[in-house]
Formats: C-alpha cells, sequence, structure tokens
C-alpha cells in the first residue's frame, strides 16, 4: 500500500503534462486556434500589429488593399477599436522588420500617412525604414517633439 | 514480480508524449539558417553517393553520411514534399528515440513503471534534449546520434549473434560518418561491455575498433582535416558569448585552457544545467536583475537528481557486489558523459550534450526506481522527506517538460518570420541564385513556411509562458 502510494507521486505529474499537452495540441486541431497563444487576426492591419509577417502575407495575396485603413478590434492594439493603415500599424509595433516587410510588398503611404507612421514610433530602426521611402511632400516633424 | 501491465502503461505514456512532441515537430517549417544552403546543396547533386563523396575533404569536419541523408531526403520529397520529407524524418527519428529508451528502461513492474515516467519527463525536460527538436535542419543530427547510441544499447542489451555484431558497426559507421558525436556509440558499446551487456560480443568491438582506427586514419592522416579552431565560431564563456576575434585575443596563445573550459562546462550542463551553451545564465541573470524562476527551477531539479544518482551510486560502493541495470546504467552514463564533453572540446553547446542527457535520464530511472524500491521501508519521517524529495523531483522535471511545448511553438513562429523576411533581404543584398530551379525551391520552401498557421507567439501574449520557461 505504502509502496503504490510512492508510485503514485512520481508517476502521475508527468501523466497530467503528458494529457495537458496532448488536450493543447487536440483543441488547436479540432478549433483551429491554439488554446494559449490564440489571437488570429481578421485584416491586414491586425496581422501587422500582431507581427504575424506570415498573415500580412496571406491577406496581401488575398488581395486586400495594403495601404488602405481597416479596423483593428478592441483589445488587439488597445482597449477601444482603432483605425489605422498597416504602414501605422506596423510603426506602432516598433518593429523595423514588419515596416520593411510592407515596403516589400508594395506598401506606398501618401504624405500623411507616412508622417502619421512616423510620429507613432520613435524607434530608431523604424523611422530609418520609413526614411528610405519618404513620399514627397511628407514632414519628418512630429508635434511635441 | 514481472507483469505485463505496467510495462503496456509505461509504453503508453511513452507513445503519448512521442506522439504530442512529434505533432509538434511536424508543425513546425524547415528552418532557413544552416538549413536552406544545405537544401540546395542537395538540389544541386547529381546523387546521393555524390554527395557522400563530395563531403570528403572538407576542412574540420568528417560527415559525408550527413550530407548524404540530407541529398536522399530531398529525393524522397520528388520535387514537391519538402516539409513532408524533413519534417515527417524529424518525427519518425524522435518516435524511434523514444521507443529504443523506452527499450533501454526494460520496464516490469509498478515501480519501474513510475520510474519510467519519471525518466520520460528527464529525458525530455533536460536542456541537452531541446536543441535535438528545437532546431529544425533539414535532418536533426543530434537527435540522429541519439538514436544511433540508444540503437548501439539495445543491441547490447540483446542476447547477441554475429548478425547483432554487424549490426553494431553499422550502426557506429553510419554514426561516426555523420557528426563526430558518432564515435559516443564505441563509447556506449564498450561501457556496456565492461559492466556486463555483453550482446555486443568482443568480436563486435573488434570490428567496431578496427573501423575507429579507420576512421582515425582517414580524417587525422589521408585527409588530414584537423580539428576546429577558435576562428570558426562564437562560444559561451562564465557569463558573456565571445565572438571569434576575441576568443583569439583571450586564448590565441593557450587555447587549452578555453578547451578545458568547455569540458567542464560540458559536464556541469548535463549535471546541474548550468551553463548553458557554455554561459552561466543565473550569474548572468543575477548580474542583470533578471527573472529567476525560470532559472531556478531547472537547477534545483537538475541538482536534486543528480544528488540522488550519487547517492545511489555511493550504496552500491559500499555494498558492492554484481552490477545490476540500475548499477550498469550510471556506469555506463559516466562514461558517455566524460566521453561526450571531451568531444565538446571545441566550444560548449547544449546539443553536443544531448547523448549525455539520455544517458542522464537513464541513470535517473535506476536512481529514482531505487529510492521508491527504499521509501517504504524507512522510518514516517524518512519516508516523508523522502516523499517530499520525489514530489519536487517529479513536479520539478513536469515543468520543465511542459516548457518543451513552448519552445517549439515559440520556434516555429521564428522559424516561420524567417523565411516571410528572406526574399525581402535578398532582393535588397542582390542575393538570389541565378539558377530559376533554385530560385523555385527557395519560394516553394518559403510558401510552405508562410501558408501554414502557426501560433503567434512574438507578440508575448499572454506574458506567463516567457516567465515560467527559457527558450
Amino acid at each position: 500500500m505504502m509502496s503504490s502510494r510512492f508510485t503514485y507521486l512520481v508517476a502521475v505529474p508527468p501523466i497530467c503534462v503528458a494529457a495537458m499537452w496532448v488536450a493543447m495540441l487536440g483543441v488547436s486541431a479540432i478549433t483551429g486556434t491554439h488554446p494559449i497563444w490564440n489571437q488570429r487576426p481578421q485584416n491586414l492591419v491586425e496581422a501587422a500589429i500582431l507581427q504575424d509577417g506570415a498573415a500580412v502575407i496571406r491577406f496581401v495575396e488575398q488581395h486586400q488593399d495594403i495601404n488602405r485603413p481597416a479596423e483593428v478590434r478592441a483589445g488587439v492594439m488597445s482597449r477601444a477599436a482603432r483605425t489605422l493603415t498597416p504602414i501605422e500599424a506596423a510603426a506602432a509595433t516598433r518593429e523595423p522588420e514588419m515596416v520593411q516587410l510592407l515596403f516589400d510588398l508594395g506598401a506606398a503611404p501618401d504624405a500623411v500617412v507616412w508622417q502619421k507612421a512616423f510620429c507613432i514610433s520613435d524607434a530608431d530602426g523604424v523611422r530609418e525604414r520609413l526614411a528610405a521611402h519618404r513620399p514627397d511632400g511628407a514632414a519628418d516633424e512630429c508635434a511635441g517633439s | 514480480m514481472p507483469h505485463s501491465g505496467p510495462r503496456t502503461a509505461a509504453y503508453a505514456l511513452a507513445w503519448v508524449f512521442a506522439l504530442a512532441l512529434a505533432a509538434d515537430l511536424l508543425w513546425m517549417p524547415v528552418q532557413v539558417s544552416d538549413s536552406l544552403g544545405e537544401i540546395l546543396g542537395a538540389q544541386q547533386s547529381s546523387s546521393t553517393w555524390a554527395s557522400f563523396i563530395g563531403s570528403f575533404g572538407t576542412t574540420a569536419y568528417l560527415r559525408p553520411l550527413r550530407i548524404a541523408q540530407i541529398k536522399g531526403l530531398f529525393d524522397l520529397a520528388q520535387g514537391s514534399h519538402y516539409w513532408l520529407s524533413y519534417r515527417g524524418f524529424h518525427a519518425l527519428l524522435l518516435i524511434a528515440t523514444v521507443m529504443l529508451f523506452m527499450r533501454a528502461l526494460r520496464v516490469s513492474t509498478r515501480v519501474d513503471f513510475a520510474a519510467s515516467a519519471f525518466a520520460l519527463v528527464v529525458l525530455f525536460g533536460i536542456y541537452t534534449f531541446r536543441g535535438t527538436v528545437r532546431e529544425a535542419f533539414p535532418i536533426n543530427h543530434f537527435l540522429e546520434m541519439i538514436t544511433f547510441c540508444l540503437a548501439a544499447l539495445a543491441l547490447a542489451q540483446s542476447r547477441g549473434g554475429w548478425l547483432v555484431d554487424v549490426a553494431a558497426a553499422l550502426v557506429f559507421a553510419a554514426a561516426a560518418l555523420t557528426l563526430e558525436s558518432g564515435l559516443l556509440v564505441w563509447v556506449v558499446a564498450v561501457g556496456a561491455w565492461a559492466v556486463g551487456w555483453r550482446g555486443v560480443s568482443l568480436r563486435g568491438l573488434s570490428l567496431m575498433t578496427v573501423l575507429l582506427v579507420g576512421y582515425s586514419y582517414i580524417r587525422f592522416v589521408h585527409l588530414a582535416t584537423g580539428l576546429p579552431t577558435l576562428s570558426e565560431r562564437s562560444a559561451g564563456y562564465l557569463v558573456e558569448m565571445l565572438d571569434p576575434p576575441a576568443l583569439q585575443e583571450r586564448f590565441g596563445a593557450q587555447p587549452i585552457w578555453f578547451y578545458g573550459y568547455n569540458v567542464v562546462a560540458s559536464v556541469l550542463s548535463v549535471l546541474f544545467s548550468e551553463p548553458q551553451d557554455g554561459i552561466f545564465e543565473t550569474a548572468y541573470a543575477v548580474l542583470n536583475s533578471q527573472p529567476m524562476w525560470r532559472l531556478m527551477i531547472p537547477v534545483v531539479t537538475s541538482i536534486l537528481t543528480t544528488g540522488l544518482i550519487v547517492w545511489v551510486a555511493f550504496r552500491r560502493l559500499r555494498h558492492w557486489g554484481p552490477f545490476d541495470d540500475t548499477a550498469r546504467n550510471i556506469v555506463v552514463f559516466v562514461l558517455v558523459l566524460l566521453a561526450n564533453a571531451a568531444l565538446s572540446f571545441a566550444y560548449a553547446q547544449d546539443e553536443i550534450m544531448s547523448v549525455a542527457g539520455v544517458f542522464y535520464a537513464l541513470a535517473a530511472f535506476g536512481a529514482m526506481r531505487e529510492l521508491l524500491l527504499t521509501a517504504p521501508t524507512l522510518q514516517p519521517l524518512k519516508a516523508m522527506a523522502c516523499a517530499a524529495l520525489m514530489c519536487t523531483v517529479t513536479i520539478g522535471w513536469s515543468f520543465r517538460t511542459a516548457g518543451v511545448h513552448y519552445v517549439l511553438r515559440s520556434q516555429a513562429a521564428k522559424h516561420q518570420i524567417d523565411w516571410v523576411e528572406l526574399p525581402g533581404r535578398w532582393d535588397r543584398g542582390n542575393q538570389w541564385p541565378d539558377d530559376p530551379a533554385e530560385r523555385d525551391l527557395v519560394m516553394k520552401l518559403r510558401n510552405d513556411a508562410v501558408h501554414t498557421v502557426y501560433p503567434n507567439t512574438r507578440t508575448d501574449r499572454p506574458e506567463w509562458p516567457s516567465r515560467l520557461w527559457l527558450e
């Protein structure tokens, strides 16, 4: 009896981990969404906000306009829903690679959008990428800076 | 008394772990770094044999079978199923490894079953195992080395015969010509024979030794491929990563000190989960005020488990007698640990110690089995202390194993983003290959990676996984 109590002590935690692992994969396979990392972008702008480069490419291949503003749902970027262009969203992530990816995929912001993106992020890498694609008439001065 | 029930239960648990891990491995793209060049090389090669022969004469390494295998799987993909070919092979290797590991445990009682459950979480949770599943190379040769070494152990534990001897020699030849760590197959076979597992006979060991001498002659005399130098790669040292110029500056005159550090660091990494890749992460975290939780759990579980193994080893030394499987596992582990660490002299890397990590799990199985058999015979207070120890180490290692799922999901997202960014980077750097067939292959691999949806771990939401587990 005593012996079996000890064996339970040792065997139960690994069995629980195996069961949880299979449950995670099972839920992912059935629902298409991982139980822990379950944020799925609904459009190109959300994909940029969530730093999901592959989703950005998939949305572009589905002919979503890479320069068009779209709504970011409440909770994805901030508590309230917001409307942004993809390049503004990418700048907001402070990830230069995401800004670069959008330019590689053909993003061409006008002067107003470009300035908004420039002022959203003060990350050097982001501003460098934006500066390399600066449209005519775009100012790199931000209010309060 | 042996029963089939515990054995069946142990294998059932092993299959659940193996299939879950295999699913995670399949849910991952082939990685770009250290992989794309080799896949493009396989495309350019006319045949597997040409890849094999063409690999002789490269500097510092002798790994012809490694390149040949990548070519073989490339051809198996038949121009389109690269993900299935490479990732599928990784998943199959993992399953084979887990089953060979279970075979080595030889479970027959309820106590064995509990100890085997513990051994499985040690196997998956130890840092040295992570590289064998995290790195999505065309073929993960670190995992392959584990498979070869466990195959050698299975042959040693068999009833023997000339076929077993020939198989052992073939396993050794295949392993040695794939990676330098393959030489550990010889250490496993010799160590197993010394402790009484004599499925591989003296005749078989002699054959393997002749092959070892032949390998050494070809490598160091005929081809004169030499050894890795300080200028080849960055390496961890104490609490920092040193690049080749820094290594050259600090150890160029006396590299023996650096090599000695690497050997010691490699041994410690298996026994105490510190340092990792040559860097003492816990010390680094203290110096840089980083969270300690995710570092302390692995270190504490490893210290307790190593202590348990040492306790069992001392008991056996005090009551000297014929070797049972527990003693055999511990002796073979020590031999493999020392040999594996010696092979890591050039730079300390957790993956290189992956074979020793697996034999650590085998030794841990024997140690936990001994504790389970001893605990019921102790006075109540001591028995309670035993129970507390069992709980701590088992929950600790289970927690570490649970982190492997996080590591694999995180790694899949990283591999995917590398493919996302590759075309733009090559456009800007004018790095695209001239051959249209090579360009088509790159885009095929990239599309395979981009069009699969992976859980997005990049935004660090939720934050708790990265607080609990190191990637």
